[in-house]
């Protein structure tokens, strides 16, 4: 970069002529002519300027944004610690609506015991086997409400939407028992459509209890079963 | 320049004080910078660095099916800085609201379910750290962030917890308050539960905010492998609703109840009342804390005459059908006798014919002939003496001398289960040997351990044991069957439907220097009996409402019910064998 042209005549240091002695003159380099000399040296100046400003300004564009990057990271870090936070309250919610003890309760809310006397019907001869008696009318203890504590549970079925969720199967059974009927396809699968009814059936003689209760809940429920979603008993 | 004016030696003074400042100047720079400069750096490096734990997650432990039976969450401990604590204010419908310490401790009160009033007693003062409320539960952490109150602090804390309660609460165990594995399962799994701890350190601004481009040294976590279980927690829990119900209606001192898989050894069921919830341990008394099908021994009676039965045709010294004479009472010839437990006059039964109606002075005859070294050996080699493969902790493994120290009456009593001591488990897997063609497999209740992401590793086994002949075994099982066929007790244990094998047991209980008048009651049983998959064993010990067996098989017929339902066993098939019983 220390190359440097001088446009002055050059003067010279005073001395004595020795005349055998050519004197010193200036050459000038043929061809490049000192205009253009001048604009390189600018052009140079320039580019280098705005690049090393450039530079510089990248530099601090990219620190600004790695600054950035670090504070978004720090957010997106307290946003997962918080999603986490809902995950594991959640998780805590349907391991404690699908314990043992929920699901008890909520079967022995509805008056349902275990039956100690199952009977079966064997399909293959329509033999029953087993004698039909009425649970707790025998030898044997009646098994019905919970009785193995758990003191984890944070979240229980309450009958209010153990009676929500037999409204909304109800809806859903009818809205499916109509579709089958309109559809020429149901006769083709009649045990779908014989255990259909029935279920609409049993859930119709709890409907009027539950009716009264909770008439407003027929009308999402009705919505839910049209957009096919299955309604879970416990929610 | 000439020299000799004054003005040049006050000028060679000063440029000398220049020089010997910068001198000691940059003596002192090159110390900073050279000398010290790593110690300088390590001071300001432990400014700016942090290091937060990473704190390793305890394993869970699930049942066969992944049924999570012990969890580990995140719970709060709520803390304030009482030398910060000042008013707040609060934007309320658009007013800025002032809120006084006690405004805010009224705040807390409900969500903290304390008294406000001890709340503010607590963030009152100058102390720098005051904890308010320990571990509370997610939901009211949210809610405490939501309030936004500055000098209020919060720090995760890990808590176990038992999804399904006191299902399977016996074996699982518990930890202490501090995390510290006390009971059960959590202790002796400790070594597959725990965790590695890890760590991460790094430099941050004033804000709090890491710094860019500097480094981040992390020492990974390692959390702690899951433990499966063979437990089957649907089988478990209706067996402890039945369980306890029973215990409860009999007024027993505990009962329990045992499925072990005949082909396999896993325990799917291990099932005891009283029970205790591991959630809340403190609640439940010392003595029922562990796990008394493991840890507690009885002598468990005539189930027992199976074993000598089984002994007796195995050895050649007898075959169901041998035939004796039972009367009500033997009178020996050294003096002693032997009493059945129901008058009866003197009939005359095959070997059967005795296990069905549970005749002491039948099985003594003929399990007599076989010499009590070889009966001996036969107990061992069926288990007792010696605690399960599952080596539970402070498991017992039943108490036995040695035939040489068997007394006459001892000789005689061992054939129907006085005089000798075993666990509610060993009784399960006497019969398991029987179901599983006489051998008896190692009982196993961790079915592994897997770490996560990786393979379940399965715990290893001792060997199967060959106790009797599989024809033995066969002949054992096919009598067992009359029993829940025609026997007085045996037939309420019956269930239409499957073809049901098994043997009651009454046994008098120890008390001071004879027996007591109350009982340990059990029934033992397997099904399907034309080719056994399940065994259950049903014990209550010491119940006031019943004295003999006829309380122990509603239970178990109750939750054999439950099994043949859960697995959709088949239907048996066949008739079971043409033995007499009679003669």
């Amino acid at each position: 970069m220390s190359i440097a042209y001088s446009t002055n005549t050059i003067r010279r240091a005073p001395r004595q002529l020795n005349p055998s002695q050519p004197s010193l003159r200036l050459v000038v380099t043929e061809g490049i002519s000192r205009k253009f000399l001048g604009r390189a040296t600018m052009r140079a100046v320039i580019v280098l300027t705005f690049g090393a400003v450039a530079i510089i300004i990248a530099g601090l564009q990219l620190s600004i944004m790695i600054q950035q990057g670090s504070y978004q990271l720090a957010g997106l870090k307290g946003q997962m610690r918080d999603l986490s936070t809902t995950n594991q309250i959640l998780d805590e919610q349907v391991r404690s609506l699908s314990s043992d003890q929920n699901l008890a309760n909520a079967a022995a809310s509805l008056g349902m015991v275990t039956n100690a006397n199952p009977v079966y019907l064997r399909l293959s001869d329509g033999k029953v086997i087993g004698h039909p008696t009425v649970a707790g009318s025998g030898t044997g203890v009646q098994i019905g409400k919970n009785v193995v504590p758990n003191a984890a549970l944070v979240a229980t079925t309450t009958k209010a939407a153990l009676q929500a969720s037999t409204q909304a199967a109800l809806a859903a059974s009818q809205a499916a028992k109509s579709a089958a009927a309109a559809s020429a396809s149901a006769a083709l699968h009649p045990a779908v459509s014989a255990s259909t009814s029935s279920a609409a059936k049993s859930g119709a003689a709890k409907s009027q209890k539950a009716n009264v209760a909770a008439p407003k809940l027929v009308q999402p429920a009705i919505a839910l079963s049209a957009s096919g979603i299955p309604v879970s008993p416990t929610h | 320049m000439r020299q000799n004016t004054p003005n040049a030696g006050r000028l060679g003074a000063l440029m000398a004080a220049i020089f010997i400042i910068a001198l000691l100047a940059f003596g002192r720079l090159f110390y900073y910078q050279v000398i010290d400069a790593a110690n300088i750096d390590k001071i300001s490096y432990n400014k700016r660095a942090i290091t937060v734990p990473i704190h390793a997650l305890r394993g869970d432990i699930i049942d066969s099916n992944g049924v999570v039976l012990a969890t580990t969450v995140l719970r709060y401990d709520v803390n304030a800085a009482p030398d910060i604590v000042t008013p707040i204010t609060r934007v309320v419908n658009g007013q800025p609201t002032n809120l006084t310490p006690a405004d805010v401790a009224n705040e807390l009160a409900p969500l903290l379910k304390m008294k406000a009033s001890v709340i503010l007693q607590k963030i009152t003062g100058t102390s720098k750290y005051s904890n308010i409320k320990k571990k509370v539960e997610a939901t009211v952490y949210r809610q405490l962030v939501a309030l936004d109150i500055p000098w209020l602090f919060f720090d995760p804390v890990q808590v176990r917890v038992y999804p399904n309660g006191a299902v399977a609460g016996n074996l699982i165990g518990f930890l202490g308050t501090d995390g510290t594995p006390l009971a059960g399962l959590e202790r002796t799994m400790n070594e597959c539960l725990a965790g590695v701890d890890g760590k991460e350190t790094y430099e941050r601004g004033v804000d709090g905010i890491k710094i860019p481009s500097s480094t981040v040294t992390t020492q990974a976590a390692h959390n702690g492998s899951t433990v499966v279980l063979t437990i089957h927690n649907d089988l478990q829990y209706s067996a402890q609703q039945v369980i306890t119900n029973y215990v409860k209606s009999e007024r027993a001192d505990w009962g329990s109840a045992v499925i072990v898989e005949a082909k396999t050894g896993k325990i799917l069921t291990a099932a005891e009342y009283p029970s205790v919830d591991p959630n809340v341990f403190y609640k439940s008394k010392a003595a029922d804390r562990g796990s008394r099908i493991f840890q507690a021994t009885f002598e468990p009676g005539s189930t027992m005459k199976t074993v000598a039965a089984a002994t007796a045709i195995d050895v050649g010294k007898a075959t169901p059908a041998t035939r004796v004479r039972a009367p009500q009472t033997l009178y020996l010839p050294w003096g002693g006798s032997i009493s059945d437990s129901h008058a009866h006059p003197t009939q005359k039964l095959t070997l059967t014919g005795v296990l069905r109606d549970s005749s002491n002075t039948g099985i003594v005859q003929i399990a007599g002939k076989v010499p009590s070294k070889t009966r001996y050996d036969y107990l061992k080699a069926f288990g007792i003496g010696t605690p399960t493969a599952v080596n539970f902790e402070g498991e017992s493994g039943g108490i036995m001398s040695p035939s040489s120290s068997w007394d006459k009456l001892t000789n005689l009593t061992t054939m129907f289960g006085q005089g000798l001591a075993v666990t509610p488990i060993q009784t399960a897997y006497f019969y398991q040997t029987i179901a599983n063609g006489g051998t008896r497999l190692p009982a196993q209740l961790v079915a592994g351990c897997q770490a996560p992401g990786g393979k379940l590793v399965a715990p290893a086994l001792p060997a199967p044991v060959s106790v009797i002949k599989s024809t033995t075994a066969r002949k054992t099982v096919d009598m067992l069957e009359k029993v829940v066929e025609q026997g007085g007790i045996g037939r309420t244990a019956a269930i239409p439907g499957w073809r049901i094998a098994g043997k009651s047991g009454t046994a008098q209980l120890r008390e001071g220097h004879g027996y007591g008048y109350l009982h340990a009651i059990s029934f033992i049983g397997m099904a399907p009996a034309e080719d056994p998959q399940y065994v259950l064993a049903v014990t209550l010990y010491k119940p006031r409402t019943v004295s003999n067996s006829i309380g122990a098989t509603p239970p178990f017929k109750a939750i054999m019910n439950q099994i043949l339902r859960t697995f959709s066993v088949p239907f048996s098939h066949g008739k079971s064998a043409n033995i007499p019983t009679q003669w």
